[in-house]
């Protein structure tokens, strides 16, 4: 069993007092290696949420957050977190600062004072991670959104963290980087060993994590793995999210007597769904 | 508005060592009262289009007809500013617009800039903000206190108070969550729906908004029309889609996979999820 590097112990939060509350009573335990998608509509917690895994926000009386061990309100451990725990933010744009895309993958390596001989090693590394060879002297402005994005990746995976946050990363790409992205994200927790916590409201790129965190004002709903958030409608409606195609299909083919599920229990996809329906038709 | 583009071409910087040519060969009519909206790839001239519909930009060759207005490569700059106010432009993330101390007086500026007094621009701006649903309460306050969402909203009004007849929407719903895509396409339907003088252009990457509310398709393709027609016309063509890395609605998808796997009579044109259903329900209950 792989250990918690994230424990959450009743957090609650509000930005400025006599406001609401932002977060209310969050109970939450991560494990190494998980791949986590945290879910919710705009304004349901999820990116404040997101802010306390890296200590970017200290939690004041109410509650505590270890990561890896390391309580967030001590001063000492601030900088520690911040080194195991990388983010990931929405607009490309904003996160890239160098004229070349070898020196942005840099860049924070720079910072923190690796050694040459080290960095050039660690930067080709994850240059070829997130499949970017051949773009090492471009200037990053020149890529398209998915490429930025990968770019951005790569200068975090440089800094070898533990664990990667991205918040709604892919929101602002269009489908072909949306799936370029997913695709490299996927790399990053299967061939990299990183521990992956994912913010969307994108339920069909919540399809491949272990555990589904479904927030609404500021409460978790439900935490659970993919298929069960996805077959719970009554939730998904409660906390605004669209069910993917292919769940909308399956339910409303159930309503009109034709259950998939008892020919298989897990579609998640087209293939899956289109087998399931052929298998349905033989069977007649 | 009728809009037309004849035998456009656009080229940036033309006579610097980074000229490059964007558009070519364009020719496309908009009806007035149409919903046309236009796919392609992150730079295949989508975004230069809707400039030279607005009058952002003028063309390199050939003309651009707004209403009853021609636009030329040498038209004067004055004569693009009456376009504009025909034209209203909803750009990509709007709400990065946002500047005014008051809500109200952000969304009056549009109109208070096309020469109308203060109290005709604000009461313009009321109507709009009431369109997207911005409650009265939230006038005074600023813009900046708003969830994002509203923001967005906010920024919708301040083109609609200048009460364009045709509304260019570049990507209106990107970074929303679903309920809020759902909304704001809703929201420009009903504007549209108001009036026959009331046009709308859409970018979109969503082949399935293209579907359900375009009654034209327009697929630019390295800054040519690659293929044009009603949604049902442009989304048989799966291949020629594919072959600019575009791809169909994901009902259309659905169902010709299933028509590929089962040999299967399906009809695959269906944009809308119960249409979709009951094609796969009369085909599972067929004998075949």
């Amino acid at each position: 069993m792989n250990k918690d590097i994230v424990r959450i112990h009743n957090l609650s939060f509000q930005y400025r007092p006599n406001e609401p509350y932002v977060l209310t009573d969050i109970n939450l335990t991560i494990k190494e290696r998980e791949w986590i998608t945290i879910v919710g509509h705009n304004g349901s917690g999820k990116s404040s949420l997101a802010k306390f895994l890296n200590a970017l926000f200290i939690p004041d009386e109410d509650g505590e957050v270890y990561i890896y061990g390391l309580n967030t309100k001590e001063r000492q451990n601030q900088g520690k977190v911040r080194k195991l725990v990388a983010m990931v933010f929405q607009n490309p744009d904003n996160q890239l600062v160098a004229p070349t895309v070898e020196d942005d993958v840099a860049f924070g390596l720079e910072n923190t004072g690796v050694p040459r001989e080290e960095m050039i090693e660690r930067v080709k590394e994850s240059i070829k991670i997130m499949g970017l060879e051949g773009f090492e002297k471009q200037e990053p402005h020149r890529l398209s959104g998915g490429q930025k994005q990968r770019v951005a990746i790569a200068g975090v995976i440089a800094m070898k963290p533990k664990v990667v946050v991205l918040d709604e990363a892919t929101s602002m790409l269009d489908p072909v980087g949306r799936k370029e992205v997913m695709e490299y994200i996927r790399r990053v927790h299967n061939d990299v060993n990183m521990t992956v916590i994912m913010i969307t409201h994108d339920l069909n790129e919540a399809l491949f994590s272990d555990r589904i965190i479904v927030m609404k004002e500021g409460k978790i709903l439900k935490d659970a793995p993919p298929i069960e958030v996805l077959r719970d409608e009554e939730l998904l409606k409660k906390s605004l999210l669209k069910p993917t195609f292919e769940f909308e299909v399956q339910s409303k083919l159930k309503e009109k007597g034709i259950n998939l599920f008892e020919i298989s229990p897990q579609i998640t996809n087209q293939k899956e769904l289109v087998d399931a329906l052929c298998t349905w038709k033989q069977k007649m | 508005m009728y809009m037309e583009a004849k035998n456009v071409k656009f080229t940036y910087m033309v006579g610097s060592p980074f000229e490059k040519t964007a558009l070519q060969n364009i020719n496309l009519t908009l009806e007035p009262n149409s919903y046309t909206v236009l796919i392609g790839h992150t730079g295949s001239g989508k975004s230069t289009l809707i400039q030279l519909f607005n009058g952002l930009l003028k063309p390199t060759d050939g003309s651009i007809q707004i209403g009853n207005r021609e636009i030329k490569r040498d038209t004067k700059q004055k004569h693009l500013y009456d376009v504009r106010k025909d034209v209203g432009m909803v750009f990509q993330y709007p709400e990065h617009q946002l500047f005014h101390e008051t809500i109200l007086k952000d969304v009056a500026f549009g109109p208070m800039n096309f020469g109308m007094s203060q109290e005709e621009a604000e009461k313009r701006a009321k109507e709009s903000l009431k369109l997207v649903g911005i409650e009265e309460g939230l006038y005074e306050r600023s813009p900046f206190d708003l969830s994002g969402g509203q923001m967005r909203r906010v920024a919708i009004a301040g083109v609609l108070a200048s009460n364009p007849k045709t509304l260019i929407l570049d990507e209106p719903t990107a970074g929303l969550d679903p309920q809020g895509k759902e909304d704001i396409m809703e929201l420009f339907y009903k504007w549209y729906e108001v009036s026959e003088e009331r046009s709308i252009i859409l970018v979109t990457h969503h082949m399935e908004d293209a579907a359900k509310y375009g009654d034209q398709l327009i697929v630019l393709e390295q800054g040519g029309i690659h293929l044009t027609g009603t949604p049902k016309e442009v989304f048989l063509q799966g291949d020629r889609l594919r072959k600019t890395g575009l791809s169909q609605p994901e009902t259309v998808r659905l169902l010709e996979s299933l028509k590929d796997k089962s040999k299967g009579h399906i009809d695959t044109l269906k944009f809308h999820l119960n249409e979709t259903v009951d094609e796969i329900v009369s085909f599972l209950r067929k004998d075949q």
